[in-house]
């Protein structure tokens, strides 16, 4: 039985290291160099909320595979995903791993250090099961999936979680420590690294909930082992309601059993009790650790009892452990057990109806109340039917935020995006930044599109690819530019050619899809031009918007759709200003067979 | 620098003086003698005409000297195929790159500051990455604001001062391959408007009265040689093209000590594509804003009829 798991142990490392390889991968995509058979076997279709997520938002029950699989498999070997393929459960593995090591070293081992942290760190104890908190979390996971706030379960789902850390201090750093290399080189006239595409920076409040996140994480893992996995995680408790009724289990042999409790400090889910020869196996997270250790081969990993029984008619006598836990505590403590979880439900409760209040009035999020454009006020603001109710807390009252291309909508984005900020990643402008207050109270983390610091890339579809949730669909390149995010709004009182009498035309030079025509202004001997924008042909990209040179208060910008919808294309017929109305001369070419050029 | 800058230009000049021109300034002057300093192609691939047209400039060697180190300047502006004509032909660039390693240059280089921050992105689409590091040559960024440099700019009249990409200060060898094209804020794109793929702050020449812009900073850049690309002219809805129809196949090529010159023969070429085609506006020279203003400056000749001009065709 040893070999079996000492065999399966190293299964999961490989497993584990592989796939958190793969998903970090992304996180570490700097120059966008991902191969395309990369994101048609995308790794992350293996976590579990983004494909339970996908399957209610596609309605395919192949994207929810892996919600299925690891389902399935709970059923029957209990909760491998939590040690095989779940990211966050693999960091924390690795957290764990960084401070048992000077209590393993050989060297580092008999110093004081090595023995504080033997002492501290290295070994754990069975810890009794917060059986109310964690159904309490899965309740509000699911509550928080039924009723679309799923930038909520972002901040317990595992894998959002991962993503968060990733996304909010890894990339980031990685961004910018490539870009100082890029630049040492560059300096010396190394042309070999470039610098990274546009700004990799976050908010500084997504770095500072990022960090709070690694940091909670660490103690946790450093203390207590997998506690978030056993408390808060929602994927660990339902997991854990089907490994209960688990096929195979790994349980103590009684008869050989010496309650050494070799076993019990190798727990990292604190599930084993060696005194009473016990292990609850709804927490255990399926490592293999504890029969590697075991000097009695008295772990065994085989069918549960129900099955020993039917099928070999003996009764192992070890799933006892439910005699053995202490009596449910009755009255007062019980009362005092049960305050906390019941205060913090009714606490997200409390942040749920806060949330939905704030989206129904009208949606409108901090952005409206700080909105007000102080210089950007003049002339009127114009909002179009079906705008994003979402403003900005900067610039001009008409500015409304756009969700990328594929989420089809803002309900769509909003009720499917965790916040796990693969699409920031992947985003070849890097304008995809973690939100703080722009989609409001009920969308803390979610991506919005940051057309200060770029534009949408005609020929870039990334977040679609990389987004695992659904909340983004992959659409192709070629009907990218048919997609209608949002429309650009131009204000002529902010223009140059207006303020300034100079030509400029920049939004109308860098629009991919003609939205914006140059029509003359004023007196007609000046030959001035001065923008006009095709409303139904503006996907509504930012392009405009960001190489708009107007300062501080750009003259155009894009107020997002809260519904995508199909752009048109742009038709000759469309052109107000027609040069040709004065038929152009294209009579006299000044050129013959013999001489080809004009002079 | 200046003082360089007017070696070379005197150089030149007397160069171009003692060049005996028969005594006819007019339609003859495929005639004269001795080394171009312009030279319009038309009727072949792009590479195959600049091989032609590079040799009858007196080669690569004339520009290039051992142990240079050569910075082209193309336009790689948009993330668009080579089919829409909206950045320089790859396959020029990939030739003109293997010509100046012949020429016995040390490294070459090449950069542009596109218009949008995924420039990786978009020296990969333009095909102009892969064309330049076949042939051995290197990419360089152009959108990071640490690659640029302060530099006064002193014959400047609106451009004081910019920040310009480090390549394209002082450089041995500068080899401006811009694309030629309609514009909808400069009506035609090519040889002096291609300089604004050097500079830092676009935005402010935008705001600033550009066509003086451009004519300013062309005072300041150093310039050996101007390709002008018209393989593909697009005629309408630039600078990024809408489909390639409207960037027809025109096989005309510029090669060109003058950038002036260039851009005037350009304006022409222009004209002349697009009456052919009856796509767009056949713009005249003088609607060209900036190139009497870089003519006024002194940046080079509007006047075709001063250079040594020669016409090939290879149809």
């Amino acid at each position: 039985m040893k070999k079996f798991f000492k065999t399966m142990k190293a299964v999961r490392v490989i497993t584990a290291i592989a796939v958190f390889c793969l998903i970090s991968a992304l996180f570490f995509d700097l120059y966008f160099g991902l191969p395309k058979p990369y994101f048609l076997n995308n790794p992350f279709k293996t976590q579990f909320m983004p494909s339970l997520l996908k399957m209610f938002a596609t309605g395919s029950v192949l994207a929810g595979a892996a919600f299925i699989t690891f389902s399935v498999m709970a059923l029957l070997f209990g909760r491998a995903y939590c040690s095989f393929f779940c990211v966050f459960g693999i960091l924390m593995d690795g957290i764990r791993k960084i401070f048992k090591f000077p209590a393993e070293n050989s060297r580092l081992k008999k110093t004081a250090f090595g023995k504080f942290f033997a002492k501290r760190f290295a070994r754990l104890n069975f810890a009794p099961a917060h059986n109310v908190l964690r159904a309490a979390f899965l309740c509000l996971a699911v509550l928080a999936i039924a009723a679309g706030f799923t930038s909520l379960l972002g901040f317990i789902d595992p894998y959002s979680l991962y993503g968060k850390i990733m996304g909010g201090i890894f990339r980031p750093a990685a961004s910018f420590a490539a870009d100082a290399v890029s630049n040492e080189l560059y300096s010396r006239g190394i042309y070999a690294l470039g610098p990274i595409n546009g700004d990799p920076s976050v908010a500084l409040a997504a770095f500072g909930i990022a960090l709070f996140i690694l940091l909670a994480i660490t103690a946790a893992t450093a203390l207590r082992g997998r506690i978030y996995c056993n408390t808060i995680c929602p994927v660990g408790a339902w997991l854990g309601l089907l490994a209960r009724f688990s096929a195979f289990k790994i349980t103590l042999d009684k008869p050989s059993c010496i309650s050494c409790g070799m076993c019990e400090r190798e727990c990292k889910a604190q599930c084993i009790d060696a005194k009473a020869k016990s292990s609850d196996f709804s927490r255990c997270v399926l490592c293999f650790d504890c029969g590697t250790k075991c000097p009695k081969n008295a772990i065994k990993f085989r069918p549960n009892d129900t099955l020993q029984k039917i099928f070999f008619k003996k009764d192992a006598g070890s799933e006892t452990a439910a005699k053995n836990t202490p009596p449910a505590k009755t009255g007062k403590a019980a009362m005092k057990r049960r305050a906390f979880p019941a205060a913090m439900l009714s606490l997200a409760g409390l942040f749920c109806i806060a949330a939905n209040k704030e989206r129904k009035r009208n949606r409108l999020g901090l952005g409206k109340k700080l909105g007000k454009g102080k210089g950007g006020d003049c002339g009127e603001v114009k909002i179009l039917d079906g705008a994003s109710p979402y403003g900005v807390s900067y610039g001009r009252a008409d500015k409304r935020l756009t969700t990328p291309p594929g989420s089809i909508s803002l309900k769509n984005f909003s009720e499917h995006c965790t916040g796990c900020l693969a699409c920031t990643a992947e985003c070849q402008g890097q304008i995809l930044k973690p939100s703080i207050s722009e989609w409001g109270l009920g969308g803390i983390m979610q991506p919005f599109m940051d057309y200060r610091v770029g534009f949408c890339t005609p020929t870039c579809h990334n977040c679609g690819k990389a987004c695992p949730t659904g909340a983004i669909n992959l659409i192709m390149l070629k009907d990218k530019m048919s997609v209608k995010m949002g429309t650009a709004i131009f204000k002529k009182c902010l223009c140059v050619v207006e303020t300034d009498g100079t030509d400029c035309a920049a939004c109308a030079e860098h629009c991919p899809v003609q939205a914006i025509e140059m029509i003359p202004y004023g007196d007609p001997k000046n030959s001035k031009f001065i923008p006009h924008v095709h409303d139904d042909v503006c996907i509504g990209c930012g392009a405009c918007e960001y190489i708009c040179p107007v300062l501080p208060h750009k003259a155009i910008v894009v107020q997002g759709l809260a519904e995508h919808r199909k752009a048109k294309k742009f038709e000759e017929s469309m052109r107000l200003y027609k040069p040709q109305e004065k038929p152009q001369d294209y009579s006299a070419p000044t050129t013959t067979p013999d001489n080809p050029f004009p002079f | 620098m200046r003082r360089r800058d007017f070696v070379v230009k005197t150089t030149l000049g007397a160069a171009a003086a003692a060049i005996p021109f028969g005594g006819n300034l007019f339609a003859q002057a495929e005639k004269s003698e001795g080394t171009p300093d312009l030279i319009a192609l038309y009727g072949a691939e792009a590479d195959e005409m600049f091989e032609r047209g590079i040799k009858e400039m007196g080669g690569m060697g004339r520009f290039v000297k051992k142990g240079d180190s050569v910075v082209i300047k193309p336009n790689i502006g948009w993330d668009r195929g080579p089919e829409y004509g909206a950045n320089t032909d790859p396959k020029l660039i990939k030739r003109l790159v293997k010509h100046c390693f012949d020429a016995g240059a040390k490294e070459v280089l090449c950069f542009d500051h596109t218009c949008g921050n995924d420039w990786e992105n978009r020296y990969k689409m333009s095909g102009i990455k892969d064309a330049v590091e076949s042939e051995g040559g290197k990419m360089v960024a152009g959108n990071t604001e640490n690659m640029f440099e302060d530099q006064k700019i002193p014959k400047g009249k609106s451009l004081k001062e910019a920040k310009v990409h480090k390549l394209a200060i002082n450089p041995d060898v500068f080899i401006n391959v811009p694309v030629l094209k309609h514009h909808g804020g400069a009506k035609i794109t090519c040889a002096l408007k291609n300089y604004m793929g050097c500079i830092y702050d676009r935005q402010w020449w935008h705001r600033n009265n550009m066509p003086q812009c451009i004519a300013d900073y062309a005072t300041f850049q150093k310039t050996s040689l101007t390709i002008v690309d018209a393989y593909r002219v697009m005629l309408a809805d630039g600078p990024r093209g809408n489909s390639p129809e409207q960037s027809p196949v025109a096989k005309y090529q510029i090669i060109s000590t003058d950038i002036v010159a260039a851009d005037v023969a350009a304006t022409q070429i222009f004209a002349n594509v697009a009456r052919q085609h009856k796509i767009g506006t056949p713009f005249e020279v003088s609607d060209i804003d900036y190139i009497a203003l870089a003519d006024e400056l002194g940046v080079g000749t509007a006047d075709l009829s001063k250079l040594n001009m020669k016409r090939i065709s290879m149809a």
